[in-house]
């Protein structure tokens, strides 16, 4: 859940100092293509973190329950 | 004979050998992969020789079929008539879609629907090795409430051929932008999509939204970092560097819009006629008595398309459901419009289509020529037109003459049902409650001379426990 807030920090302050400006020239697809990419990556970051973090969690029970036996 | 392929002679005309009844349909001019044209009365479309492998991939995949089967798709057969079109590779013959309806039209609820099911499409094709190259809102059509259908044949493309998603910005102009504006600041901001036609620019939609937005963890990526990201580099002087993204990281991409666009809810603001039903004036045994007459004077002319004009949360057009072949239900208050959709999808209505539409400023021909989309009038028009309990915001609130409310009905279709709402009424007193009464000519007289002058009467009845009257017209062949 940290790891999701911080996330979160990260994107809100990064949305936070790009400039606002329009231009009539803009191509929305380069711009498109780069924020998936950079989603895509923190997507799959937040997934895998999670999934880590269960297979550590599943471990300590594993050893807590094979403490108390 | 040659049959030309846009205005703009931007893509190659067609070389055929007998053209005489084949015409061109003017929007699908954007379509690099085929073509959608009419003949006799029916529609078809054309599959370039270039986008051959994509079909073939996508036919042999069992991808077409699976997305027919679950309602994903519109059904289609292959066409054997040979239309001597050298370029085509094969030709589709669509099922016929009972209206043509364009997001600016659509309720929060009915462009929802369409959002998920085009992401359910994407990853459909995912699973086949295929993606959506294209992810417009044009490119969705209902089949009736709640049954939305993508109706591009065309749209998918092999996922090597691509490094990332194509249609990621497409998808978050056309819904996510216009959705998170109807949630969050108005239902009624869906008819951006008609200055739009592309879709809702990401950074004015983040422009727009309110801040708590940003602390939206599917907004804030795919709406507003988007929006930022599209903004600094759409005016870049260097060629962008970019990396391939791979299946799972699409269907990542694909699963958090789904989850962002499944987590917006509409907009909870009360407006003129979201309650309408315990504001107005009918006693319960009223409302049944005009629901009978209208019934029976529908019945009388046996329509197949009815318009209901002003239709409000849809409770006659659902009550007279069974009657006609298709009734489209319009009104221009999208909260109504919004009740009309659930209330047919949860009652597995499907031919009452609700649409958001204002009869005083009905959808406009917009696009390339003003051709693109064409005007609500030009995509089919009613055999019957019910207009229930508007007369009187028609010509108080709006100013309409009577004369010009005839016309413009006499225009749409060969039976109206119309109520007159007398100017003692307490709805009308109630409109002119702050306001003087320049409306002398707002009589039942001048509405019957006004209307003779288009429309014979057929039929008239007073509605039981209240002082207004129902009218069966026919229009005077001219």
């Amino acid at each position: 859940m940290k790891s999701w807030v911080a996330l979160l920090g990260v994107i809100a302050f990064v949305a936070v100092i790009f400039p606002t400006a329009a231009y009539a020239y803009i191509d929305p697809g380069t711009g498109s293509l780069l924020a998936q990419m950079a989603i895509a990556s923190v997507l799959t970051l937040g997934a895998a973190i999670k999934f880590q973090s269960q297979r550590v969690k599943g471990f300590l029970k594993s050893l807590v329950r094979r403490f108390r036996r | 004979m040659r049959l030309e392929r846009s205005l703009m002679g931007a893509k190659p005309s067609l070389s055929v050998r007998n053209t005489a009844d084949l015409q061109l349909e003017f929007s699908s001019f954007r379509d690099p992969s085929g073509f959608l044209f009419w003949s006799g009365g029916e529609i078809f479309r054309c599959v370039e020789q270039h986008y051959q492998r994509q079909f073939q991939h996508t036919s042999d995949s069992g991808l077409y079929a699976s997305c027919v089967k679950d309602g994903l798709l519109l059904p289609f057969e292959h066409s054997s008539r040979d239309f001597g079109l050298a370029q085509c590779h094969a030709v589709l013959k669509p099922a016929l879609l009972p209206q043509i309806t364009y997001p600016y039209e659509w309720c929060f609820d009915q462009l929802k629907d369409a959002a998920l099911l085009t992401l359910r499409v994407h990853l459909r094709a995912l699973e086949h090795g295929m993606l959506l190259k294209d992810a417009s809102a044009y490119n969705v059509q209902t089949l009736g409430a709640g049954r939305p259908c993508l109706i591009d044949h065309l749209s998918f493309d092999f996922v090597a051929e691509h490094g990332a998603w194509p249609a990621y910005g497409q998808f978050c102009r056309n819904f996510l932008a216009p959705l998170a504006l109807m949630s969050y600041i108005d239902p009624g901001l869906g008819r951006m999509m008609q200055i739009h036609i592309d879709g809702i620019p990401l950074e004015l939609a983040a422009r727009l939204l309110p801040i708590s937005t940003r602390f939206k963890m599917g907004l804030q990526m795919h709406l507003h970092l988007h929006g930022r990201m599209v903004s600094k580099h759409g005016r870049a002087k260097k060629k962008a560097k970019f990396r391939n993204l791979n299946i799972e990281q699409l269907v990542a991409l694909t699963r958090s819009l789904e989850r962002t666009v499944a987590g917006l809810r509409p907009s909870r603001r009360m407006t003129e006629w979201g309650d309408y039903g315990s504001h107005s004036n009918y006693s319960c045994r009223a409302s049944e008595a005009k629901l009978a007459a209208v019934r029976q004077m529908a019945e009388q002319v046996r329509p197949r398309v009815i318009w209901d004009i002003g239709g409000n949360d849809g409770k006659y057009s659902r009550a007279l459901a069974g009657i006609a072949q298709r009734i489209v239900c319009m009104d221009s208050d999208p909260l109504a419009v919004n009740q009309n959709y659930m209330a047919c999808r949860n009652g597995g209505i499907a031919n009452v289509i609700p649409l958001i539409v204002d009869f005083t400023n009905p959808s406009p021909g917009i696009g390339f020529a003003n051709q693109e989309r064409p005007a609500l009038e030009k995509r089919g028009k009613p055999d019957l037109a019910m207009v229930l309990a508007l007369i009187h915001h028609l010509a108080i609130t709006h100013c309409l003459p009577f004369s010009f409310i005839a016309r413009y009905l006499a225009s749409l279709c060969r039976h109206l049902i119309i109520e007159f709402v007398p100017g003692h009424d307490p709805q009308v007193q109630r409109l002119l409650l702050n306001r003087k009464n320049v409306f002398e000519d707002y009589t039942e007289d001048r509405f019957r001379e006004a209307f003779s002058k288009y429309f014979s009467i057929l039929h008239e009845a007073p509605v039981a426990d209240i002082d207004r009257k129902l009218f069966l017209m026919q229009q005077r062949s001219t």
